[in-house]
């Protein structure tokens, strides 16, 4: 497309500028709108939980592609435990597959391992993907941070792909752990680490 | 690529905002290729990027040329930096455009004219969404890359 421009190469025109020249400064602004709307495009949904087609009662269409091709009755916690050490929790478990050159898996899986350090509902595990590659197979995880979310009894309820922001994330569990006292501490998700994880201890501990 | 040339730093993390300004310059570089397209200059300009990207894998991100300036230039002046990011990352991003320019400069030198503006224009599409965006390209592309090599088993 670009090599093409070359034909007339520094042919003059009126502005005493090469026609090539224009040609290829008009090229790369083209380029970079397109990089910029289509990482627009794509990043859209970052952070924020794509459920799983079983999940989703809106049909949404073409979403979730990526995991059409894997059966979803395989994707359980159970697989995951398979292979790796998890403590399922009670309201819900999150599994963030990270992978060596990745900075936002450090936020991500600081930000899940404050979460479930003051709701005792929420189980966290992160597991490298780089050694397990047959779970991001089946799951089927192509970047990285990934976070993949299960219910309280194992089902595979949808991914977070990309860092959340606390705000996602708290909604995101917000549908799992709502039948449970213990979510108004991820709901009233400000910064009040002490109040907050005595509260939901408390509420959760309590007898029904 | 597990070593980085300073302890210090990789135990506290580098300003993640030099990363990105070093391929804001990186970018204007690569236009500047795009711009020379086939000639003498274009090779230099793409020979200039290639050795950039190679001290930054040799080196570390913050040993690169763009990462001394962000140092002596930008930083002084800046406020600290909000959060601190492990160097490995940026550095494998270095490697990933080390080995795009790398193609796009030996094809060129093979006489494959297209080559040096293919090239840089993909290089430039990752630098930019890079400097503009916080593209992460170990985030994208390890784990992809190893899923596609399915015999080598971890």
């Amino acid at each position: 497309m670009v090599a093409r421009a070359r034909a007339p190469a520094r042919r003059p025109t009126l502005d005493g500028v090469s026609e090539d020249l224009l040609l290829r400064a008009a090229a790369i602004v083209v380029l970079l709108a397109v990089a910029s709307v289509g990482w627009r495009l794509a990043t859209r949904r970052r952070g924020e939980l794509r459920p799983t087609h079983a999940n989703r009662t809106a049909t949404r269409g073409r979403r979730d592609r990526r995991s059409r091709g894997t059966t979803e009755g395989s994707q359980t916690l159970e697989r995951v435990r398979e292979v790796v050490a998890v403590t399922p929790g009670t309201g819900a478990t999150v599994v963030q597959v990270s992978s060596e050159y990745c900075s936002p898996c450090r936020r991500s899986a600081g930000l899940w391992s404050e979460l479930a350090a003051s709701e005792p509902a929420l189980s966290f595990v992160e597991v490298d993907g780089g050694a397990h590659l047959d779970l991001t197979r089946r799951f089927a995880v192509l970047s990285t941070p990934t976070s993949l979310l299960f219910d309280s009894t194992g089902a595979f309820v949808g991914r977070i792909g990309g860092a959340p922001t606390r705000a996602q994330a708290a909604r995101a569990l917000q549908s799992l752990i709502e039948g449970n006292p213990g979510a108004g501490a991820l709901i009233d998700a400000r910064p009040r680490p002490g109040t907050a994880s005595r509260t939901a201890t408390d509420q959760i501990g309590a007898p029904r | 690529m597990t070593t980085a040339p300073d302890d210090t730093e990789r135990a506290a993390g580098i300003d993640p905002r030099g990363p990105r300004f070093g391929a804001a310059l990186t970018a204007i570089l690569l236009i500047a290729t795009i711009l020379a397209g086939d000639s003498q200059a274009g090779l230099i300009l793409l020979a200039v990027v290639v050795a950039s990207f190679a001290l930054g894998v040799a080196r570390g991100i913050q040993g690169t040329w763009q990462g001394l300036l962000y140092a002596s230039l930008l930083r002084p002046r800046l406020a600290p930096p909000t959060e601190r990011e492990d160097p490995a990352p940026p550095r494998f991003a270095q490697l990933v455009g080390l080995i795009i320019t790398g193609v796009g400069l030996v094809l060129g030198l093979l006489g494959v004219g297209w080559a040096v503006t293919v090239f840089a224009a993909v290089a430039l599409v990752a630098a930019f969404l890079n400097a503009a965006f916080g593209l992460c390209l170990g985030c994208e592309m390890y784990l992809l890359g190893r899923r596609l090599r399915p015999s080598r088993v971890a």
